[in-house]
């Protein structure tokens, strides 16, 4: 791991991030309001298509009370984002889906307490042609005191994203870092954040490493989403016929998860 | 004590018969174990019985018939059909005065030869005492056994043998406010509070000299040790509230602590369910119509699972996607909520529950959706 951070390619500048926490760039610092000081930070303002978009919110509390946070279900239904596509258009993107069994995403934060978490935008909007984009970014939800009361001013940013055209060799760098990731990252959560970013490389090149990361225990519906992602917008042919014979198998799963993403459906108990 | 049973002529003929001969008037107990050829072997070598011999009593036994048998011994071992050579190796573990012979006889040249296997008079010696597992895990109000392992080796320096030494040895907890020694069942470590504590083992047996004459017996002791933690758990898994949200989700609050009273020690333990659906199709395709959807089965969800440290969470029972024409249909799942922690410590915290959802056709010829689950409900009616 320790060459891989010192690498400088593409993969490693991810690896880097998911695993250091290093912050590329600062182009969204929010103004901070009176009790909390908090960021949205690009991991890298430009990248090429296809890539995984990070974003780092930082919210640390600098008043001398407790203040109460929701960040919604799993920890990402309570984000908003706002994206300005090349072409003008601005897109209000759909929250993130409560559906399932998941962590309520309401903590306290302590004074001089300092919350960090890495957003896959991908998860919400997926960056499908190069250009230059604007995402604005916030909290759907206030922050609010112990006792009771709401905060004025709310976490939010505004970051310019440079979105290069698609280069095959630097997207099967980045596939293969994350795969590495997610094989050999040091803690689960780790592990798994790659695996869910190489889900959202939806281009061909992550199908032989989605396909990998499908026989591995744990990883089969989300390397199986990833499949079906790509499978929605290249076609099913062009993800069948990457994977082997002995990966056949996982056909019928991504058929079925691609009914699901066809149909709209968040379907989870 | 291992005899080499080719006969003089080299024949390809396994030996045909071992005599056993008991001296003392007492019956006398010993183990036999036969050797293959090591490379025809295809795993562990047999272990044949313990005999029991009257005083003065002479058995025989025939290997030849034994591999011709292919019985397994009661270690599931089995001496190789093809095995035309080997060695037998035997082994008094207990006190006794027998001998031992090999004759190998081939009727067909009407030959025969004998070994004496009794070159050391001596039982086997104790030579250490370890505790299997060597670290455990356990809750509080749970137990663990433990293994007091003797090991064992006969004074020609033959292969080590493990007894299991456990009920008489003496087994001491080194933090009973932790964990404590069940008396009524030996090696069972008990949990009382969250914490570690090193269990110790003690047990003297026999170690024998040979002077040529006679064994010389002095009791040895020796002790073993390992290492158990006491979990926390999460615990009073509880459902805080349900509602019916918009768009037909049934959504449920729930909450848990830890059994230590610290939901911070919770760190080595997390939380998610595992829900089946029916039959073992995966994934498991909804009716359709009236559904387009489909699930995982089982679905165990979160991935990762969340940290015990939460103490709460969520869940939202989703409609799914609906495709015209609507026709009646059901189904039932399976749900339950489950926590698992370092060392394999794991359990069901609530459940199993029956997550149900129907779409049926009102009086007035419209159709609804209904989900239901620990009695709280929540519908699409009219569904679009």
């Amino acid at each position: 791991m320790a060459n891989l951070r010192r690498g400088s390619g593409a993969g490693s500048m991810l690896l880097t991030f998911l695993l250091t926490g290093l912050v590329g760039s600062a182009l969204g610092r929010a103004r901070p309001p009176a009790e909390v000081a908090s960021s949205f930070d690009l991991q890298s303002s430009t990248l090429t298509l296809h890539e995984p978009v990070f974003v780092r919110f930082t919210l640390r509390n600098v008043s001398t009370d407790v203040v109460h946070v929701d960040l919604g279900k799993h920890r990402r239904a309570g984000f908003q984002f706002l994206v300005t596509r090349p072409d003008g258009l601005v897109v209000r993107v759909p929250v993130a889906s409560e559906a399932g069994f998941g962590e309520q995403g309401r903590f306290d934060l302590g004074p001089g307490e300092t919350y960090v978490q890495n957003l896959l935008v991908n998860r919400w909007y997926q960056f499908a042609v190069p250009g230059r984009y604007k995402i604005r970014v916030g909290l759907l939800r206030p922050l609010r005191t112990e006792s009771g009361r709401t905060l004025e001013a709310s976490p939010s940013g505004q970051l310019s994203l440079w979105v290069r055209p698609r280069d095959p060799g630097r997207l099967e760098k980045v596939c293969a870092s994350l795969a590495h990731l997610a094989s050999t990252a040091p803690n689960a959560q780790r592990a798994w954040d790659a695996a869910v970013a190489l889900s959202y490389v939806d281009d061909p090149v992550a199908v032989r490493h989605l396909a990998d990361l499908a026989g591995r225990r744990g990883f089969q519906w989300v390397a199986v989403d990833g499949l079906a992602r790509v499978a929605k917008t290249e076609g099913l042919q062009a993800v069948t016929s990457r994977l082997t014979s002995k990966q056949g198998r996982l056909i019928p799963l991504i058929e079925a998860k691609l009914r699901n993403i066809e149909s709209g459906a968040k379907v989870a108990d | 004590m291992n005899c080499e049973l080719q006969d003089e002529k080299g024949s390809p003929n396994p030996p045909q018969w071992q005599q056993w001969t008991g001296w003392n008037e007492k019956t006398r107990c010993l183990s036999l174990r036969e050797n293959a050829d090591s490379t025809k072997r295809e795993s562990a070598p047999p272990a044949l019985t313990s005999l029991k011999l009257n005083p003065h009593e002479t058995r025989a036994i025939n290997i030849r018939k034994l591999r011709d048998a292919q019985n397994t011994d009661f270690l599931k071992n089995r001496i190789p059909a093809g095995a035309s050579d080997g060695s037998v190796e035997w082994v008094r573990i207990d006190n006794v005065a027998v001998t031992g012979r090999v004759i190998v006889i081939q009727k067909n040249q009407g030959t025969a030869s004998a070994y004496d296997c009794c070159m050391c008079p001596c039982p086997e010696s104790y030579e250490s005492l370890s505790v299997t597992p060597f670290s455990a895990y356990l809750i509080v109000g749970g137990g663990v056994l433990l293994a007091a392992n003797g090991a064992y080796q006969a004074c020609n320096h033959g292969p080590i043998d493990y007894i299991d030494d456990s009920d008489w040895a003496t087994w001491t907890s080194g933090t009973t406010g932790v964990a404590v020694m069940n008396t009524s069942d030996y090696g069972e470590v008990d949990g009382v509070a969250v914490g570690t504590s090193s269990i110790t083992v003690r047990y003297s047996d026999y170690v024998y000299t040979y002077n040529g004459v006679y064994c010389n017996g002095s009791l040895t002791p020796h002790q073993g040790t390992a290492g158990v933690t006491v979990e926390p758990i999460p615990t009073n898994f509880h459902q805080v509230d349900e509602s019916a949200e918009s768009g037909g989700v049934l959504h449920f609050d729930y909450a848990w602590s830890s059994s230590s009273g610290n939901l911070s020690d919770l760190t080595d333990c997390t939380v998610d369910e595992n829900v089946t659906y029916p039959g073992t199709q995966n994934p498991y395709v909804w009716p359709d119509p009236p559904w387009n959807s489909a699930t995982p089965n089982p679905t165990v969800a979160p991935n990762p699972p969340i940290p015990g440290t939460c103490g709460a969470a969520s869940d939202d029972h989703s409609p799914g996607t609906f495709v015209k024409p609507y026709t009646a249909a059901s189904f039932n799942a399976s749900q339950t909520y489950n926590y698992s922690c370092t060392g394999g410590v794991h359990g069901t915290l609530m459940g199993p529950l029956t997550i149900s959802r129907s779409v049926s056709q009102n009086a007035g010829g419209s159709w609804k959706y209904v989900v239901t689950k620990s009695g709280a409900s929540a519908s699409i009616n009219p569904l679009p």
